[in-house]
């Protein structure tokens, strides 16, 4: 009997075994860490001790699994100090272990727990460097998430050139992912960059392109989106200058 | 109309004059910025405001209150031309029947009062109420309706012959995602509506294209194990501005909220699972629906899962399948329960036992007891009598039970709800053959329960240790059906969610 038949019980579900066996043990980092992983009550403290425990050792995934759950608890209990701290902490194991995706997903939650806070300067760097790694290791559902975050702030900032460029990553992310829905609210997104440059006429066009392709996938929900957008300009630039501009498009001699 | 309303009217009418020349004028220039010049992120701050629709709603909003104004003032001259018809006819009434319209004490009486002012023949119909109110009904049928909108935005120009609507194509990859799309469907609930918060936090239907992406996010939030996705599941929970910004319109933010929110799914697992979970939850009001079902069925002691599911829907049969039942859906599992109310409680049951007698030790002490026994008429060398069961001692141990037979009632009224639920998402979902097992099943333990409970009962006025064994073997035997309840019940919602994906033998 040793930790690894400890580990094998929990794994099939036979918690309350493995528990009785882990009573009888001095705690050290694995008995205390499969300890927090069976007991149910004050799953705070036992994860704590788990994570004060490996952290004595170099960065593990055993650290990384208790750092991710003292998250989760802490999230429950609403101890968003500890989240954070925990969060910190998450991000450098897994910096430490090479393991990219858990980096970046790490990241994004401490961003968006920023943002929560209603802290968007703290919650910025974080979101930005997510989005970035995200494109470095084509992390393609966290482009389109994250990004899209990233997107409504710098909109809300004016920062139209950075909207614009982020916007054809996310676009190409979404055209891998087949999610049309986004791919139709950066196009959105880029339309409404090209009216603020008052190029009109290219913000109708890219969205007239976009509702061509969604259509050719049968996308009707998508095709919504950006037909709404199309609504929208109408209502912004005048019904006859809006197709005026579409004829134009449609007919370029005359 | 009086004077000072006249002139209150006209001056409304200026207003409006002069917003919808400002509105004209905001259409027609939309930006500030003049054509060749440099573009910095400040200017462009500041001109999104004209790009987005906040500048257009700004104007419509005031629109819009001043034509309720104008439509309150208009309503109060008829109101009191109406009252003073009303009048007349109240006194012609009272007149007729030789009173005023003060009635009896039976007044609120709807019967009452139409036998005091006439019979079913002689319908007279007064008009007690002074002022007309504009009247809001929400109307709750037994599907999730689109609200009344607070719908200031202005009305959709035609489209389809620009970007004519496909038939849908076949759905790959994150598209199989379906639940954020289902409030994409309408166009006009997408174009031009105001994103202040002030006005966001009245959207409150599940087909409202910024609630639906709440709701899944709640959901997500709470019953996911990934942080990533309760983190997205929090942004759009109670959402995060910055997938409000008004910068790009109503549209675009409504589009970032669905794409998040399919974002989230994806992560979460695959669709036939988590999409099947999510649909699931959206339904609300089913348990309402149910339970006002089941009330009239009660009556009539019909008071089963089948029968209130086939009442709900207004179906003559339930979809069935012959095959094997589908293995079952966790999370679809959770997002039933959701919909259903708390668990009843439960006390555990057990037995009222009065403590044994004790016995005095101390021979002093005992023989002044058989002293006073035998001066206050007792015989000192009768043996304590055997204890018996009373009502007393078993009232615990019925009371869990009667908490078993309310709670298996309302699992047949649980079970109807889900599977309403399951069928609003899939039609064709095969939900007979669960309700019926469940509803065998229920009445197998409603009569282990009944026969528990009436040992329990025949007991009364026994001798506690001859009974004993039998009293303790119908407690555990209480314990075990609330037991099986309680799985019986976690197994049917996990099956139910996953019979979203079964298509019954004649849809194939």
């Amino acid at each position: 009997m040793n930790i690894q038949t400890a580990r094998q019980w929990i794994a099939n579900g036979k918690r309350q075994k493995a528990l009785q066996w882990l009573q009888t043990q001095s705690d050290n980092p694995d008995v205390l860490l499969l300890k927090a992983l069976c007991i149910d009550e004050e799953k705070n403290l036992h994860w704590h001790n788990a994570i004060e425990a490996l952290s004595q050792y170099p960065s593990s995934k055993d650290l990384l699994l208790a750092l991710g759950q003292g998250i989760a608890q802490a999230r429950k209990d609403h101890d968003a100090l500890l989240q954070e701290q925990y969060l910190l902490r998450a991000i450098t194991v897994a910096s430490d272990i090479n393991n990219p995706i858990q980096h970046i997903h790490w990241i994004s939650i401490l961003a968006n727990l920023h943002l929560r806070q209603g802290n968007p300067e703290k919650g910025l760097p974080f979101l930005k460097h997510s989005v970035q790694l995200s494109i470095a290791h084509e992390h393609h559902l966290v482009i389109i998430a994250q990004g899209l975050i990233l997107i409504g702030l710098w909109f809300s900032k004016g920062d139209i050139n950075r909207v614009s460029a982020l916007s054809l990553s996310i676009e190409d992310a979404a055209i891998h992912r087949h999610n049309w829905i986004a791919l139709a609210t950066v196009r959105n997104t880029r339309a409404s960059c090209l009216l603020i440059r008052e190029q009109h006429s290219e913000a109708i066009q890219l969205l007239l392109e976009t509702g061509d392709f969604l259509y050719s996938k049968g996308a009707v929900s998508a095709l919504n989106i950006v037909k709404a957008r199309l609504g929208e300009i109408h209502l912004l630039l005048g019904k006859e200058t809006v197709r005026t501009i579409i004829q134009q498009l449609q007919n370029p001699e005359s | 109309m009086p004077a000072d309303a006249r002139q209150q009217h006209r001056s409304l009418e200026q207003q409006r004059n002069k917003l919808s020349e400002q509105l004209q004028e905001q259409i027609q220039t939309p930006e500030l910025y003049q054509e060749g010049s440099e573009l910095d992120n400040s200017k462009a701050a500041q001109m999104q405001m004209h790009s987005g629709n906040e500048a257009i709603q700004d104007l419509l909003d005031q629109l819009n209150n001043i034509d309720s104004a104008l439509s309150d003032l208009d309503m109060e001259g008829q109101d009191e031309d109406f009252e003073e018809d009303v009048e007349l006819d109240v006194e012609h009434a009272a007149s007729i029947k030789g009173g005023t319209d003060d009635g009896p004490d039976g007044d609120d009486d709807p019967w009452a009062q139409e036998f005091f002012h006439g019979g079913d023949g002689d319908p007279i119909l007064i008009k007690r109420r002074r002022r007309r109110r504009k009247r809001i009904t929400k109307i709750v049928d037994s599907k999730e309706s689109m609200s009344d909108k607070q719908s200031t935005a202005p009305t959709p120009p035609v489209l389809d012959d620009i970007l004519p609507t496909p038939q849908q194509g076949q759905r790959t990859g994150d598209s199989r995602y379906i639940a954020p799309e289902l409030a994409l469907r309408k166009l006009s609930s997408l174009i031009g509506h105001s994103l202040k918060p002030e006005d966001l936090q009245f959207r409150q239907d599940v087909d409202d294209p910024i609630r639906l992406p709440v709701e899944i996010g709640k959901f997500l939030e709470s019953e996911s194990q990934n942080e990533l996705v309760a983190s997205w599941g929090s942004m759009l929970g109670s959402p995060d501005p910055s997938l409000l910004s008004p910068q790009g319109g109503f549209s675009t933010a409504t589009g970032r909220l669905a794409s998040l929110s399919i974002c989230a799914e994806a992560m979460q697992g695959p669709p036939q699972q988590v999409d099947t979970a999510v649909q699931l939850s959206l339904h609300h009001n089913v348990w309402e629906h149910c339970r006002d079902i089941a009330k009239k069925l009660a009556h009539r002691g019909e008071l089963h899962a089948p029968k209130i599911a086939q009442y709900a829907l207004r179906e003559d049969s339930l979809p069935d399948s012959k095959g094997p039942l589908p293995k079952p859906n966790v999370l679809g599992g959770t997002a039933l329960k959701r919909l259903l109310p708390a668990d009843m409680a439960f006390l555990k049951p057990s037995l009222m036992i009065p403590p044994e007698e004790a016995i005095e030790e101390d021979d002093l002490l005992a023989n002044l007891d058989m002293v006073l026994a035998e001066f206050t008429g007792g015989n000192p060398f009768k043996p304590p009598s055997a204890p018996m069961i009373t009502s007393e001692t078993i009232h615990p141990a019925l009371q869990a039970t009667n908490q078993i037979l309310n709670a298996l009632g309302r699992t047949q009224v649980e079970m109807a709800t889900a599977s309403v639920a399951v069928h609003r998402v899939r039609p064709t979902a095969p939900i007979l053959s669960i309700l019926t097992h469940c509803d065998d099943m229920l009445r197998s333990i409603a009569r282990k329960a009944i026969k528990a409970g009436k040992i329990l009962e025949n007991s009364v006025d026994e001798p506690l240790f001859e009974r004993r064994s039998n009293l303790e073997q119908s407690i555990s035997e209480i314990i075990e059906c609330h037991k099986s309840l309680h799985s019986l019940k976690r197994w049917a919602l996990m099956t139910f969610a996953s019979s979203v994906q079964v298509h019954t033998e004649s849809m194939k």
